[in-house]
């Protein structure tokens, strides 16, 4: 199994990437198929301008992309995947002053589709906000994003 | 409801999320088209050049809640209280076009459908449905 928290924890700190690079992210660990990081939301993150809690949209994003980070972590050699399925719950509103802790856990691979589930929480409290259940089908075409690198030489 | 495209509009644009997708949205006799404009920020795989998933899932979730609003009689965009959304195909570096309709709305809840495609409409690259719950007006943001 990858451990790709080094290699995640370089990419967010350039602070290009289009939508992480808007928040304050901390990259815990992301190995063995199992992926833990916190964000600091901003006002950029409202679901309103004036409103404080966070756009449920944007948890959206973040889940299929930490249940993504889970699924490669857990790969024994970087194969390209894509979401098949992603179920979201919205269980309460998040406020934007509140630093969140997402973490995303791969169950089970099985005939090429490795299902994940995932949960946005408060730091604090540890109050769930948001959880996912979400399915990947692992060998799809094209590289893998995370280590073009390797699959380019191989 | 296409009487309401300027303020479909100004919900995204009070929507500081919703207006960096730069989703443009025009209302239907069934419900609401809207187009994500292609942007480089929108690739998710630069190696295929695919749209992100969590982007697809992002901007139908959105205009879910700009007809979740309507539907309501309410005045902003809405969240949900559940989305469960399929990839039905890989998708390229161009527009996604998606439409959105209800497939049930009662005084709490409504239940919306959408389906997303790029160049063909026929060849639909996600399916979603979700849920929205209007809250009690106490409990309103």
């Amino acid at each position: 199994m990858a451990d790709l928290t080094k290699h995640l924890r370089e990419r967010f700190k350039q602070g290009s990437h289009p939508f992480f690079g808007k928040l304050d992210m901390e990259m815990k660990q992301a190995s063995n198929g199992h992926v833990s990081l916190t964000i600091q939301p901003n006002e950029w993150a409202a679901l309103h301008n004036d409103a404080p809690i966070i756009h449920s949209g944007l948890l959206a994003l973040l889940l299929d992309t930490v249940c993504g980070m889970a699924v490669m972590s857990s790969l024994e050699t970087p194969t390209a995947i894509a979401t098949i399925d992603l179920k979201i719950d919205h269980v309460r509103d998040a406020a934007i002053a509140k630093k969140l802790l997402i973490e995303a856990t791969v169950e089970e691979t099985s005939e090429e589709i490795s299902y994940t589930n995932g949960q946005v929480r408060e730091e604090e409290t540890h109050l769930l906000v948001a959880k996912a259940v979400g399915s990947f089908m692992v060998g799809t075409k094209g590289p893998s994003i995370i280590a073009p690198d390797t699959e380019a030489s191989s | 409801m296409e009487a309401h495209n300027q303020l479909f509009q100004s919900w995204i644009n009070d929507s500081p999320f919703a207006s960096w997708l730069a989703l443009q949205v025009e209302g239907t006799s069934l419900g609401l088209n809207a187009v994500l404009p292609f942007q480089e920020k929108n690739v998710g795989n630069p190696f295929i050049r695919s749209l992100h998933g969590g982007i697809v899932s992002a901007s139908m979730e959105c205009v879910g809640g700009l007809l979740a609003a309507h539907l309501h009689g309410l005045d902003r965009i809405q969240k949900p209280a559940s989305i469960s959304i399929s990839y039905t195909r890989s998708t390229t570096a161009t527009d996604l076009n998606i439409s959105i309709a209800s497939i049930k709305t009662g005084k709490r809840l409504s239940f919306l459908e959408a389906q997303a495609w790029q160049d063909d409409k026929t060849k639909i690259v996600a399916v979603a449905t979700m849920t929205f719950l209007r809250k009690s007006e106490e409990t309103q943001v």
